[in-house]
Order: C-alpha cells, then structure tokens, then sequence
C-alpha cells in the first residue's frame, strides 16, 4: 500500500523508551509528581500574596496611584480695625520653563531677553542657571501680572509657560510694616502678625483626592476636600488713619533729630488696643527686606531703660502703700545729694522743698529716690511687678522682650534708686505705654493687644479680644497721679510743656535716660533715650501715647526730642477720633488724599491739605460728608483698599475722606472720564 | 455482542478519521491559553485590539499554521529532519552577530522583511529534535564512550555559546535545563544528576565571586530584598507582587487594572503579564492559568510514558520541559520566588518568535499523539 520512495524515505524507527515499561510509568509518575508539586507551589505562592496578603499589596498600590494634590488654600487677609486691608492676596503668574525644551531649541537667550523685556530687574543669573538645568520643569522665581502674562504668552516662546499662583500684597507699603511682618519665599510668615498669626491666616490646604498614573500625570480630577477653607480673616486694633499720621509725624521726628531708632505708640488704654505703632528704621513688604535691622520692632523687641517715666510709676505705689501723702513735701537737696559715699544723685533743678506733683513735674531724681527709699527694696520690685515690668507682654507681636528687671535682694542701695527713676532696669515701649495706660485706665491693666478680632472664610468669629482690667492700683490713686502728671505738661517747671495740645488737658511724663555704657560698665556722657509718654484728655483718657527716640542727635530731652511729636499726634488723633475738648477751639480735620500710585498694587497714602470744600465741623464730630470729585465706577460699600483696587484698574485717582466704607463719591457713577481725581466719602460701618 | 468493526479500529469517515487523528486534549488546551493570552496582552498594551496586539496575531497566525504543518507530519519524518533543522538552526544563530538586528543593547534578531525573527527561540525546538534523536540512536544499556557522553553536551552547549554571546542569559537557561531534562529522563541517573546540580551550584557559586558582571549580582541581590531597591533594580518586583496582591481572589476586572492600566508595572506585555494577568484575574483567574498549564505538560508526559519508541517519547519530554521551565521562571519571578530574568511566559509574553516556537512544539505534540494511532 505504501509507496516504497515513502517508506524508505520515512525510516522505522522502532526503539522502546525502556525494556521494562513499568518502570518508565514509575519514573513518569515521579516526574509528573514533582511538576504537579512545583506548579502547586507556584500556585500557593500565588494565594499567599494575592489573597493572604491582598489587603497590604492593595494598600501599597493604592498609596502610589491614589494620592491628594495640594490646592493652595488662599491666606487670610489683615484688616485694620475698620475692616481695610492691610494684607491681601493678588492672582499672579509664575513663569515656568522646560529647561530641556528651551535649550533643545536654541532659544535660551531669546526667552531671557522676552523675559527681560517684561521684568527688567530680572535676576538673569537665576534663570540662566535653571535653563542650564537637564530637568522638564522649573518655575521660575518671575512674577507676571495678567497684562504681562497675555503679552508673554503671545510671543507663543517654546517651553515657556504660566501658572497661576498667589502673591502677598500690602497696599499700603511700608504702613504698619512692623505690625503686618511679610511672609518668607515659602509663603510662610516670618515676621509680625504674619508669624504669630500664621495657624489662622494659612487656612486650610486643600487636598484633592486625585488617581495618578506613573510619572504623576494627573487622570482623574478629584473633588477638592470639603473642608478646604481660606485662611481666616485677622482684624487688627489698628486704626490706619491713626497708623498714617504716626508713620508721618515719626518720618518727620526721624528727619529731624536722625536717631538710631525712634517709636510712637498710640494705645486705647481703656481696652489696651494698640491703635497704632510705628518705628523707624522700617521697611516695605512688599520688596526685600535690604537689613536685617529694618524689620525688628523696637517698640515691642527693644529694651530701653525707660528713664523718669518710672517715677509716676514709683509714687503710685508709694500712694497705694501709704509711704506719702499726696500734699507731702520733700526736700531736694538742691539738685545733688551724696547718696552713698561715692554716688552722687543730681537733678537738673536746683530745688529745695517740693510737693509730689511738684517732684514729678521737675522730675527730681532725689526725691524720687527719697519716695523708693521709704517703699524698700522689695516693695519697689513688687509694685514694678504689678505694672508689668519684667513680664512678657502677651500680645501677638513674635519677640516681644519681657525687659531686664533684676531680683531685689540683687540690688545694691544705688541700683534701688535707680529703679526708683528708670535706670537700671529696662523694658520695651509696649511694656512702658501698657503701664502707664494703668494710671490712664483707672488702675486697671490691660494687656498691649493687637488683634482684635478673627473671623473664618464664612464670617463667623473665632476670636475675638475682650479687655480683662486687671486692678493694680485703687481708682483714686490712678485719678490722682494722672493728676499730678498734668502738671508736668501744664505747670511753670513742668519738664513736658511741648506736649500741651490745644484745647486739651494732659497727663504725661517725660523721660530723658542715659544710655547705659557696655563698654564702660556706666553710662555715657553723649546717648540718651528720649521719651515723651502722655494720656490724653486727662481726666477720661481716651489714648496713651507714647513716643521714643533712641540717641538723638542735636537734643536730648524728652521734651525737646519726643514731646513736640506727642501733641502732633495728639491733635490728630484727638480729632480724628472726635474727642470733644476740654476748652478752647477745635481745628476742623484734614481730610485724607490717597493716590493710586504709578506701581500697580502699591498705592501710597500721602496726607496732604484739602481745604476746599471741607465745612467746619462741630467738635466730637467725625466728618460726615466732604465734598470731593468722583470717577467712573459705583465705589459705595466698598473699604478702602477696594477703592483703591478699583480706582487703580480705571487709572484714576481717589481723594478719601473719613474711615470705613465708602457712602458717597462726588461723581455719579459711570459719567466721569478716566484721569480725573474722585472723591469718596467713607464711614465706619455702624453697629 | 461483537461488532463487525473492532472496538479501536480506523475510523471509517474521513472526518471520523480526522476526529481521531488530532490530540484534542492538547488542541483544546492550546486553544484556551491562547485566547486568555491573546486577551491579556490587550489589556497589558493600549487596550483597543490594536498595534502590538494584531502584530502578536499574526505571529500567532503564522504558528497555527507551522503547528499545522508539523502536527501533520509523521514524527519519522521529524526524526530524519532532526540533523538537518538542527544545523540550519546553527547556521541562522551564526549569521545572527553578522547581520542580526541590535535592540535594547542585545543582537537577537533576524530581519525578513517586516518581521524580525529570533533563532535562538526556534532554537530551543531544535535543540529538542537534535537531542532526541542522538538519545534515540545511542545503543540501550551498556558501557558508554566519552564521546557517546561528550556529545549530547555538545548538541546542547554549541547554541548556547553562541546565544549567551547575543547576550541572551534566559535562553542559554532555558535552554541548558531542557538538555538535562532530556538526558534526566534517558542517560542520567539520580546520582550522576545529583552530581550535575551541585557541580552547577558550586560554579555558581565561583561564578558569584569571579565572573558574574555587577549587574548580575545587583539582581540576586534585589530578589532577596526588593525593597531596598524599590526605586530602581527593585521597582518592577515590588510592582509586580503590588498587581498580584491587588488583584484579590476575584481579580479587578479584564481592563481594570490598575497597576498596568495607570503605568506603574514595567514590562506587562514581556516580562509580567502575569502580574496584569492576576491583577485583573485575581486568584481564580491565575489558578486556572496554572492548572490548565499543568494539564498540557502533564498530558504530554502522558503522551511520552504511551510512547512505543524513544525518539516519541523524548520529543514529549522535551515540549514538557520547554513549556514547565518557561512557566515555572517566569511566574517564579512574578512572584519573588526566583530573580528577575527575561525568561517569557508561553503565549502570554508578547514576542513573535516565542509564539511560533510554542505553536511549533504544540504541533509536535499533535504530531507524535497522531502517530500513536498508527501503531
């Protein structure tokens, strides 16, 4: 059947596996036995992880594919105390680069030189050194607005783009710059009420659950985290129609007497709200800060040996202890008294007998001494403790200093009278003006504050201040020392007369301290601390001001130096708050020009004359309603800020009169022409 | 009552003869892995039935019909090619360093026009055929010369030279561990096997300290502990057992994976797709796999233990050893039971001359299981 070629070509090949064909099944069986074993463990390896440990490989996978992208939560804003801003956020660009792409294209010069062309103090060493980088993404520290951003992007440059990302703005510049602080390049606070209100302000990041692929390409949009929220919103005790007219009066004091450094508090002293506070060497947040020196905060972080102003101090407690009468004389040894065998005492006038007042009103170091002296060394050291010196303020402004304020039984006979008028101990102004607002507030202290409410991104408060009047001396003994200190503004030897203000009684004291000498262990001949503290009207204090300057040139008194700023400041805010006067006439209030400045997002508050068309307004009055010009856009129910914003957007520029929001502009809305000066009339918002 | 026709006599129909012609059991099998593989490689690719898929189709395609083609040759006719193919097999391994095709830093491939072809898997057929045949021929029982030992060494050891100079380390094994199964079954007995393995140990253990490249260590080293590594050499380890254990007892869901789907596993379609197979199979899914893997090899065993002739028999063995090796290093690496080598998965790895290799060695089966009916 079969064809022969075939089956020669197809060769039988007949050879049994094995002769005995049982012992190839027996050894078939084995074999298949062991690949049955092997596949089984393979198998049961394969449970192990897939079921037995399903959930911890699940896990893992799930922690590299599931992960929450951070959306910025926005920061908080700052506002004054009558709701303008202070510290607000602005939508910028951040130019970022493909460094590969930009180079593999040539074009490395090209994008600095468009770069360059929007930002022309572009740090171009920075860029060049990202570009040179071998990475697909840099973001660039160059910040675009939307115009430039639209101009940029128009250029269509290969490997160039923009994100959207927030900038820290401070609209108005360097105003309460040592209060605000600034944030540090990772949008964290590093300063003042950006520091130590950080946990409020940063709010909440926002984590949206999101399912990345490898390389962290973003494939499905989560839901953003319900409970992402903005930062709350701080309101300061800030006044900044009060913060403007110090940060003016202490440029002025700055060009005239050109200390090393120089503050001005002003304080609610029924509240113990900071109203304003300024200090010169200062700075802008919203540029780089030059010297480390520019952003301490002298007024809370600087310790002076606060000089005379401790002897109010001194006889309150000497009058609360009962160790003098208030109509008590005292001999003054003519102006130098041999106090131990080598320490001489000396005042500036050569009295003989004086009464208390009289004592405070010449600032007779030795009779205060005499005052201390009947007090003792411990009881000294108490009272000073009850005004708060050598405590750290609690206050939310990062580093304030408790002050120097040794142990009693550490002083030698001359240290405790030195205590008695200032020297040898020392404390900040805030710590001073919060001891001097006892005298001014009844003897009861409140803590320096300077925040006064927070509120959440929903409106609803967090916090909010409540004075707690802690007693530290009797109503009476307050009233009378506050009493005695109108005479040192107010009679013939007063040492403080360039503090009397028009048309108001004040109390105050000045200070004129010798600075201590390190060198030395003494104290110099040629620095002094000037300081000039006061409340005002006296016999119902509505503010404490307190005004220092360190080693001036030219001058050395209190009352020379510091006293003459006291009532400017004084008057202006008397008025500005609308304090009826105790006698006289009351000069009508300036009204307040603010002008969108040239750099966007930076007006500047300059405060200028406008006398036309303001009336004449009765005293204790705030200004109602001034006439003023008016630009195109409704501003009504807008705060300041917003004002500005708006005005700057229009190009026009805006005349503000009075605080608050906006309840009148002087052009109706949508009829001005661009360029033209409006003014907008505020008010507090009532309730 | 007697039939007219004896009980296991020649199917009269012609589709009654072509019914008992054909291994259905392996046919079936076959068939089975196919299209789960065929359905994990999309998965393991773009998902769209398209691109690499179709490309493995083909190659599929083309395998079938080599499957066919042997499947319908007497196995006689295998054994007289057996020489012939062995050395065509050689000489396409030789031309492979002067023409081959360099990828990924290796020189494998052979171009024919648009395919590109890689001796060294047809070569582990061949390897097969050779070896058979010599152990077929060597006379049973009785004292065996050097050379009668020498040479099955050689018919193993000639392409391996030249497939671990490609560099090709998973071919050369694969390739090696088929030999001695081979010869396991035939000349070796359990002591002399002993004496092979740990030989073979105790050069690896030398090879460790002396010739082993770094790259090599590194990778033990990253088996026995991938977590050290899990950034770089131990990422896709971590990543496959991450698939495996993700997966569960029911799977995620042909297409949901989402250790492949997302792009966290390296080499779904190569080296792991087995771990995309258990991420989206879970359990049950690879149990199957396993089983169904374990059928065809215990089957062809079967196959070999009816054989009447050696050559038969061998040829089983060795189809049985080529898929068992293949499965057990390849999901032995999956599951961080062996280090990372690039040793395929039968079907399921994507690669067009692996495919047509396994199709050939599955018409091997058939063909040796048709003959079975002849005897």
């Amino acid at each position: 059947m079969k064809h022969p070629l075939r089956r020669n070509f197809l060769p039988r090949i007949s050879k049994p596996m094995a002769t005995d064909r049982r012992a190839v099944s027996r050894r078939a069986t084995v074999v298949a036995g062991l690949l049955t074993l092997c596949m089984a463990g393979l198998g049961y390896k394969a449970h192990a992880i897939g079921v037995g440990q399903h959930d911890t490989y699940a896990d893992l996978g799930n922690r590299q594919q599931l992960r929450s992208f951070k959306l910025d939560a926005s920061r908080g804003e700052i506002l004054d105390r009558s709701h303008m801003a202070l510290a607000i956020n602005n939508r910028v660009h951040k130019v970022v680069v493909n460094p590969r792409q930009v180079r593999g294209q040539n074009n490395v010069e090209a994008t600095i030189a468009a770069l360059l062309e929007f930002v022309p103090d572009l740090d171009v060493e920075h860029v060049r050194k990202e570009l040179a980088r071998d990475k697909a993404y840099r973001k660039l520290r160059v910040t675009l607005d939307d115009d430039q951003a639209k101009a940029l992007m128009a250029k269509k440059l290969p490997g160039v783009r923009l994100e959207p990302a927030s900038e820290r703005v401070y609209p108005r510049g360097h105003l309460a710059a040592h209060i605000l602080g600034r944030l540090n390049g990772q949008g964290v606070g590093n300063l003042g009420i950006e520091h130590s209100m950080e946990e409020d302000l940063r709010g909440r990041e926002a984590s949206s659950p999101a399912t990345f692929a490898n390389g962290k390409k973003l494939l499905i949009n989560g839901y953003p985290d319900s409970g992402v929220s903005r930062g709350n919103t701080v309101v300061l005790t800030i006044d900044s129609a009060i913060q403007a007219m110090v940060e003016k009066e202490i440029d002025q004091l700055v060009s005239k007497w050109n200390p090393v450094g120089a503050s001005i508090i002003v304080m609610d002293p029924k509240s113990g709200e900071i109203l304003a506070l300024a200090n010169r060497p200062t700075f802008d947040p919203n540029h780089p800060v030059e010297a480390l020196a520019q952003t301490t905060n002298l007024a809370s972080q600087a310790a002076y040996e606060p000089g005379s102003t401790m002897k109010a101090i001194t006889v309150a407690a000497a009058l609360e202890e009962g160790v003098i009468r208030e109509n008590e004389t005292l001999y003054c040894e003519k102006g130098r008294w041999r106090f131990t065998r080598r320490n001489y005492i000396r005042d500036t006038h050569r009295s003989e007998w004086l009464d208390i007042s009289q004592i405070l009103a010449e600032s007779s170091n030795i009779c205060t001494t005499k005052i201390a002296m009947r007090l003792g060394k411990q009881a000294q050291y108490r009272w000073a403790k009850r005004f708060h010196f050598g405590n750290r303020p609690d206050v939310k402004l990062p580093g304030a200093t408790r002050g120097l304020l040794a142990k009693p039984e550490k002083w030698s006979d001359i240290q405790a009278a030195n205590v008695s008028f200032g020297q040898g101990m020392s404390a900040s102004p805030l710590q001073v003006t919060a001891a001097f607002s006892v005298l001014a507030n009844r003897g009861l202290y409140n803590a320096p504050t300077i925040v006064q409410r927070v509120f959440d991104s929903s409106g609803e408060p967090v916090y909010e201040h409540k004075p707690t009047g802690e007693r530290v001396v009797r109503r009476a003994t307050a009233q009378t020392v506050l009493r005695m200190l109108e005479s040192v503004v107010h009679s013939k030897h007063g040492t403080g007369k360039n503090a009397a203000i028009d048309g108001y009684r004040v109390a105050g004291k000045t200070s004129t301290a010798q600075k201590a000498d390190l060198k030395n262990r003494g104290y110099t001949e040629d620095q002094y601390y000037a300081s000039f503290v006061g409340a005002v009207p006296a016999r119902d204090p509505r503010i404490v001001i307190l005004v220092s300057v360190d080693n001036p040139e030219g001058g050395h008194f209190g009352n020379e130096v510091a006293a003459p700023s006291f009532r400017r400041v004084g008057e202006q805010v008397l008025t500005h708050l609308g304090v009826p006067p105790d006698f006289g006439d009351v000069t009508p209030p300036k009204p307040m020009v603010v002008k969108a400045a040239a750099s966007p997002g930076k007006p500047v508050v300059v405060a200028e004359e406008e006398d036309q068309g303001v009336e004449p307004l009765l005293p204790g009055k705030r200004p109602k309603k001034v006439v003023i010009t008016t630009g195109v856009p409704d501003f009504t129910g807008l705060t300041i800020a917003e004002v500005l914003d708006t005005a700057e957007q229009n190009k026009l520029d805006i005349e503000a009169l009075g605080t608050g929001l906006a309840v009148m502009q002087d052009v109706a809305p949508g009829s001005a022409e661009a360029g033209t000066k409006i003014r907008v009339y505020f008010e507090p918002p009532r309730g | 009552m007697r039939s007219k026709r004896p009980l296991l006599g020649r199917p009269r129909s012609l589709l009654g003869r072509f019914n008992r012609a054909i291994d259905w059991v392996v046919v079936v099998l076959t068939a089975i892995i196919v299209a789960l593989a065929m359905i994990n490689l999309n998965s393991a690719g773009n998902g769209d039935w398209s691109g690499k898929f179709m490309g493995q189709a083909r190659w599929i395609g083309l395998g079938t019909i080599a499957a066919i083609v042997v499947g319908s040759l007497r196995y006689t006719l295998l054994y007289r090619l057996a020489y012939p193919a062995y050395l065509f097999g050689l000489g396409l391994l030789a031309l492979v360093p002067v023409i081959g095709i360099m990828r990924n830093e290796a020189r494998r491939w052979l171009g024919i026009g648009d395919y590109q072809f890689q001796p060294s898997e047809l070569m582990k057929v061949l390897v097969i055929l050779a070896l058979a045949r010599y152990l077929h021929d060597l006379p049973s029982g009785g004292k065996r010369t050097l050379l009668q030992r020498a040479i099955p060494f050689a018919i193993v050891g000639l392409p391996v030279a030249f497939i671990i100079v490609q560099p090709d380390l998973s071919t050369s094994i694969i390739c090696i561990l088929m030999g001695l199964s081979l010869l396991s079954v035939t000349e070796l007995s359990g002591k002399s096997l002993a004496a092979l393995v740990s030989t073979g140990l105790a050069a690896f253990v030398l090879g460790w300290g002396f010739f082993m490249r770094d790259y090599q260590r590194t990778r033990i080293d990253v088996w026995l502990n991938p977590e050290a590594y899990a950034d770089d050499e131990g990422y896709q380890t971590i990543q496959a057992m991450i698939s495996v254990g993700n997966g569960g007892f029911f799977g995620r869901g042909v297409q949901n994976g989402t250790q492949n789907k997302l792009g966290f596993l390296p080499y779904g379609e190569t080296d792991f797709p087995f771990a995309v197979f258990s991420e989206e199979w879970g359990f049950l899914g690879t149990s199957m796999v396993l089983t169904i893997f374990l059928c065809l090899i215990l089957w062809s065993l079967n196959r070999a233990s009816q054989a009447r002739e050696r050559f038969a028999a061998l040829l089983c063995v060795g189809i049985a050893a080529l898929f068992f090796w293949h499965i057990i290093i390849n999901i032995g690496m999956v599951l961080q039971l062996l280090p990372v080598t690039g040793v395929t998965l039968p079907f399921f790895s994507l690669g067009g001359s692996n495919a047509l290799t396994m199709m050939i060695g599955v018409g091997i089966l058939v063909s040796v299981s048709r003959a079975r009916q002849f005897q």
